[in-house]
């Protein structure tokens, strides 16, 4: 019968609302999951967040001291040492992590095309990945020193008159060494995650643009680098995050005067007069809260200069 | 207005031993357009693509008005393409991406944002310039990649499947504002298309590919009337295939001796098609081209009913089955069982070569 059947109408499932009690068990899962990792976040980053905090207020009762004060800070503020310090940390991380961004975009665009031995290229990129940052602070030292490799040979090829002529790259007032040891080794870890943001996104868009008569750096303006933003914000960040709050590589290729941040930091907290612990911990809090402040004014404006 | 020539065009990609597109030539008439058609896979959209300048041709050359154009850049063809997946910019809004192209050529700010404007007019989407692409539906969203490609005023309009990601009742609206559009620029667009429907409502030439090789090339009527061969033929919905023996007008099949007028091949084996709409079921009168079969099936689709009958076929052939397309109302007349006359009108016979 052509007419006159029953017409059945499929049933679709209702995007019905979930009971309360699976809700409550959703809740559970997640919690009992995330657990153990928020745990060690909780009780380690935290927890020494918050002594430090406590400290840098002046509570160090295994010396007796249990009043809260500002003094710690109110020191520090006055001090030039510190704002010296400050300034030495920023200019490593911002030109560290900014030396380190510009090289990796630069490696994952060409690491991206299709050439010839394009997988050996992309595995010797990553090779310095596993390796620790004091085993690059040596190497730096080794090549970069003044007694180091390039200094001995730019006095064997006669370049300079004696190995102390060669620039002073390590221990220096403008932190080259530091700096050249953290993009060494940042560099790769950004382009891994920018390589791999570059080909999720693919080479469709800018096809489009091309065809709309956008040229190969247009496309890279306004295209590319938009698309692929997301992923060099977070790289980066991580990056300058960890340039700026690090000690290990700065106590070892930095000048001691002025020392980073975080040298300044441990300096103080090894003092043998324990009433500095205070102010050491004061420094920590400050290189927190700076840490915080500039990410968030760092997303700000790599989000306008992406739009 | 612009001639597009193709000249022996082909594609080879790096580890295939088969071209992509094989020894293409076509010439692509000015402010017309032409369809490339072929199932998936067939080169179809990496001929475009070599147009565009995103694939470089293996051999071959391209010519726009007589001038080749294989060794300049895309950026400078003046070939804009819309996508199938339309590749709005998603990080820029619906008139930053209409704007895109003018704002490469320089062009200054209160410009754009006129031209702008006139374009989401003429696609039909005045009010949506400050939207996200992700704000806006399919349909939209294909609007803006139109008025996006059309804005730069380019030589030669290429679409990827413009319809294909739409749903059905969209697809007639984008399909007419093609043809509006087109017609009001007078642009040289070519499309490509899976789909022969499509091919045919929209485009003025069809170029048909199987495997990366041209099959047949002309006006939509062409593929349906005379179609070259039989996979052409089946392709644009032909079903009805008798293998015959041509002498001068007169066939011999299995359904007898068929009278036919196309004198398109020479004498020897052929397959006479026949296309199922011009299948005359229970027609009286005719003395010619008529066989009797039995109604195995029978199937009413709405506007007009499907019928499979089977001719017994003489001189030890096969049993032929034949599909006939008639009006809805002959539903009830003909039930399955029942035994009718067929009637093949000679004008309406097509012979395509035997194939071995």
């Amino acid at each position: 019968m052509l007419f006159g059947q029953d017409i059945q109408v499929a049933k679709l499932p209702a995007n019905k609302p979930k009971p309360q009690s699976h809700r409550w068990r959703e809740r559970f899962q997640l919690i009992l999951m995330l657990g153990p990792a928020l745990s060690v976040i909780i009780f380690l980053f935290l927890g020494g967040l918050g002594l430090a905090v406590m400290q840098s207020l002046g509570y160090l009762p295994f010396i007796g001291q249990t009043e809260l004060s500002l003094d710690a800070y109110r020191s520090l503020l006055s001090r030039g040492e510190f704002y010296r310090s400050l300034l030495l940390s920023l200019w490593i991380s911002f030109v560290s992590t900014g030396g380190a961004t510009v090289l990796a975009v630069g490696a994952a665009l060409v690491l991206r095309q299709p050439f010839r031995g394009r997988r050996w290229a992309t595995f010797v990129f990553q090779l310095n990945l596993p390796i620790p940052h004091l085993v690059g602070a040596v190497g730096i030292l080794f090549l970069f020193s003044q007694s180091g490799f390039l200094a001995r040979l730019a006095y064997l090829g006669q370049l300079i008159d004696n190995p102390g002529d060669f620039p002073a790259l390590v221990f220096d007032r403008y932190a080259i060494g530091i700096i050249l040891e953290y993009v060494w080794k940042s560099t790769c870890f950004i382009g891994i995650i920018v390589l791999a943001v570059m080909q999720s996104v693919g080479e469709d868009y800018e096809q489009a643009a091309q065809t709309l008569g956008a040229n190969r750096w247009q496309r890279f303006r306004y295209v590319l680098l938009p698309l692929i933003m997301p992923g060099i914000l977070s790289a980066s960040i991580l990056v300058f995050a960890f340039t700026f709050g690090a000690f290990e590589v700065p106590l070892l290729l930095g000048q001691r005067y002025p020392s980073a941040l975080p040298v300044l930091a441990y300096r103080y907290y090894t003092d043998v007069d324990l009433n500095f612990r205070p102010e050491a911990m004061a420094v920590s809090v400050v290189i927190s809260v700076l840490v915080t402040v500039l990410i968030g004014v760092y997303v700000r404006l790599s989000r306008r200069l992406g739009d | 207005m612009t001639q597009v020539d193709l000249q022996k065009l082909t594609k080879i990609y790096p580890g295939s031993d088969s071209p992509a597109v094989h020894a293409l030539s076509l010439t692509m008439p000015s402010g017309r357009i032409t369809a490339l058609l072929g199932p998936s896979g067939c080169g179809k959209t990496t001929a475009l693509k070599m147009i565009a300048g995103l694939i470089t041709p293996s051999e071959g050359n391209i010519l726009f008005d007589g001038d080749s154009i294989v060794g300049v850049p895309t950026e400078k063809r003046e070939v804009v393409m819309a996508f199938q997946n339309h590749l709005l910019f998603p990080h820029m809004s619906v008139s930053q991406n209409v704007g895109f192209g003018l704002k490469m050529r320089g062009l200054d700010r209160h410009t754009i944002q006129r031209r702008v404007s006139e374009m989401l007019d003429l696609v039909r989407l005045p009010g949506l310039d400050d939207r996200r692409p992700h704000q806006l539906s399919g349909g939209q969203q294909q609007r803006v990649a139109l008025a996006r490609a059309l804005i730069v005023e380019p030589r030669v309009l290429l679409l990827d499947e413009p319809l294909s990601n739409l749903d059905a009742h969209l697809r007639g609206e984008m399909r007419e504002l093609i043809h509006d559009v087109q017609q009001q620029f007078k642009l040289t667009t070519i499309f490509v298309t899976h789909d022969q429907e499509e091919a045919v409502v929209l485009a003025d030439q069809i170029a048909l590919l199987f495997e990366g090789q041209l099959h047949q090339y002309g006006p939509p009527q062409a593929f349906y009337e005379r179609p070259l061969n039989e996979r052409v033929a089946r392709f644009f919905g032909g079903i009805n295939f008798i293998p015959g023996y041509k002498r001068g007008s007169v066939i011999e099949t299995g359904l007898g001796q068929l009278q036919c007028y196309s004198a398109a091949l020479s004498d020897g084996a052929v397959v006479v098609t026949i296309r199922p709409e011009n299948v005359a079921i229970g027609r009286n009168g005719s003395e010619i081209n008529v066989a009797h079969g039995r109604v195995e099936s029978s199937t009413y689709l709405g506007t007009h009913a499907r019928f499979k009958v089977s001719v017994q076929a003489g001189n030890g052939h096969p049993p032929l089955v034949l599909e006939v397309v008639a009006d809805a109302s002959s539903i009830h007349l003909y039930p399955v069982g029942q035994t009718v006359k067929l009637y093949l009108p000679p004008e309406k016979i097509w012979l395509v070569p035997a194939e071995d």
